[in-house]
C-alpha cells in the first residue's frame, strides 16, 4: 500500500497532467498503472528486505517531474479540448445541439411522411396516426428545451474536469441556454385524408414574450450550474 | 536512488519496448524487469516513464493492450501489432546506421592516436 505522502504525490501528478492538457482517460490510466507498478515494486523491495521499502519503490518510478514531462511531451496523449478549447467549448455546444436535434428529428419527420406515402400506416393519404402525436411533441420539447441544458452541464463539467478555464464553456453554454429559450416550433399533424404534416423550427420572440424567454434562459443557466456544483461536491467527497 | 539514463537517445526506449513485446505480451512492471535483464542492467529507465511510451505506441497502433485478471488484480498486458513490428524494423535500421557511424568514428580516432 502506498504511504500517505506517496498518495498525495500521485494526486499532485494527476492534477499536473490534467492542467497540462492530457486527456482525462489517459491520466486515469497512467495513474492506475503507476499505482500498480508502485505496489509491485514495494513488494519486491520488501522481499529484498529494503530498510525503507516504500521510499525505495517510489524512487524506482522516477521523479514526479520526469514522469510528468514524459507524459506531457507526448502530443498524442493530449485532449482535443485542451488543444482547441475555443472550438470545443465555445462553438461545440451549439454544433452538438443542432447536430443531435437534426439527426434525431429528421428520420421521424421524413419517415412519417414516407411511411404514409408508401401506405405502411394505412392507404396513401391517411392522416397522421393519433398515437404518434404525443411522443413526437414530447421529443420536440426534449430536443429544444432540455437537451441544451444537458449539453451545457456536460460541457462545463468536462472543462472543469480537465482543469481548463471555464470561460469558453460558460460562453458556449450561455449561447445555447438563450437560444433554447428563444426557440420556437410549430407542429401541425395531418388530420384529414390528403393533408400533410408540417414541422417548423426557428428562433424568435415577441416583445410580450421577451421577459419570459429571458427568464427561461436564466433558469437554463442556473440548472447547468447547479449540475456543475453537484459534480464538484461529489468530487470533493471522493478526494 | 538507481541511476537512470536521462539523456538517452530519442527512440531507444521505443526500440527496446517494441523488441521485447514482439516476443511475448507483458505488463508494465514485467517489461521494465525484462529491459534490465535483457540489457544486463546497462540501461535503466525511470520505471514510471515507460507508461507514456506504451500509451503513445498504442495510440499509434504499434501496440495493442488488453486487461487480464491475474491473482485477483487486473493488469494491462501489451503486445506488438503488425504495425509495431514494421516500426521496429525501421527503428532497428536507424539504430544500426547510428551505431555504425559512431563505431567508425571511434575506430578512426583510435587509429588516429595510435
Amino acid at each position: 500500500m502506498a504511504t500517505h505522502e506517496h498518495l498525495i504525490q500521485f494526486d499532485r501528478l494527476e492534477d499536473r497532467l490534467l492542467r497540462g492538457g492530457i486527456a482525462p482517460r489517459h491520466v486515469r490510466r497512467t495513474l492506475t498503472e503507476l499505482r500498480e507498478h508502485y505496489d509491485d515494486a514495494l513488494r519486491d523491495e520488501q522481499a529484498k528486505g529494503a530498510y525503507d521499502a516504500a521510499q525505495a519503490a517510489w524512487q524506482r518510478l522516477g521523479t514526479e517531474n520526469d514522469i510528468a514531462q514524459s507524459v506531457l511531451a507526448r502530443r498524442e496523449l493530449h485532449a482535443l479540448s485542451a488543444r482547441f478549447p475555443r472550438a470545443v467549448f465555445g462553438a461545440g455546444p451549439l454544433v452538438l445541439w443542432f447536430a443531435i436535434t437534426a439527426l434525431s428529428l429528421s428520420p421521424f419527420a421524413f419517415g412519417l411522411n414516407a411511411a404514409r406515402e408508401a401506405g405502411l400506416i394505412g392507404p396513401p393519404g391517411t392522416p397522421d396516426p393519433v398515437w404518434f402525436k404525443a411522443p413526437f411533441s414530447a421529443m420536440l420539447f426534449f430536443y429544444l428545451r432540455i437537451l441544451p441544458v444537458i449539453i451545457g452541464a456536460i460541457m462545463v463539467t468536462a472543462a472543469a474536469r480537465q482543469r481548463l478555464a471555464l470561460g469558453w464553456a460558460i460562453l458556449g453554454t450561455g449561447v445555447i441556454a438563450l437560444l433554447s429559450a428563444f426557440a420556437t416550433y410549430s407542429l401541425k399533424f395531418a388530420t384529414a385524408p390528403g393533408e400533410k404534416g408540417e414541422l417548423t423550427l426557428g428562433f424568435g420572440v415577441t416583445a410580450q414574450e421577451l421577459p419570459q424567454s429571458l427568464g427561461m434562459g436564466v433558469v437554463n443557466m442556473a440548472i447547468v450550474f447547479a449540475a456543475y456544483m453537484l459534480w464538484q461536491r461529489t468530487q470533493r467527497r471522493t478526494v | 536512488m538507481a541511476r537512470t539514463n536521462p539523456d538517452f537517445m530519442t527512440g531507444v526506449p521505443e526500440l527496446l519496448i517494441l523488441r521485447l513485446l514482439t516476443e511475448r505480451e507483458m505488463y508494465g512492471y514485467e517489461l521494465v524487469q525484462a529491459i534490465e535483464t535483457a540489457t544486463g542492467e546497462a540501461i535503466k529507465v525511470g520505471e514510471g516513464v515507460v507508461y507514456p511510451i506504451l500509451h503513445a505506441l498504442e495510440k499509434q497502433g504499434c501496440l495493442s493492450a488488453r486487461r487480464k485478471p491475474v491473482n485477483g488484480r487486473t493488469r494491462v498486458y501489451y503486445t506488438a501489432t503488425a504495425a509495431g513490428k514494421k516500426r521496429l524494423g525501421v527503428l532497428i535500421t536507424e539504430w544500426q546506421r547510428i551505431t555504425d557511424a559512431v563505431s567508425n568514428l571511434v575506430a578512426g580516432s583510435v587509429h588516429g592516436h595510435a
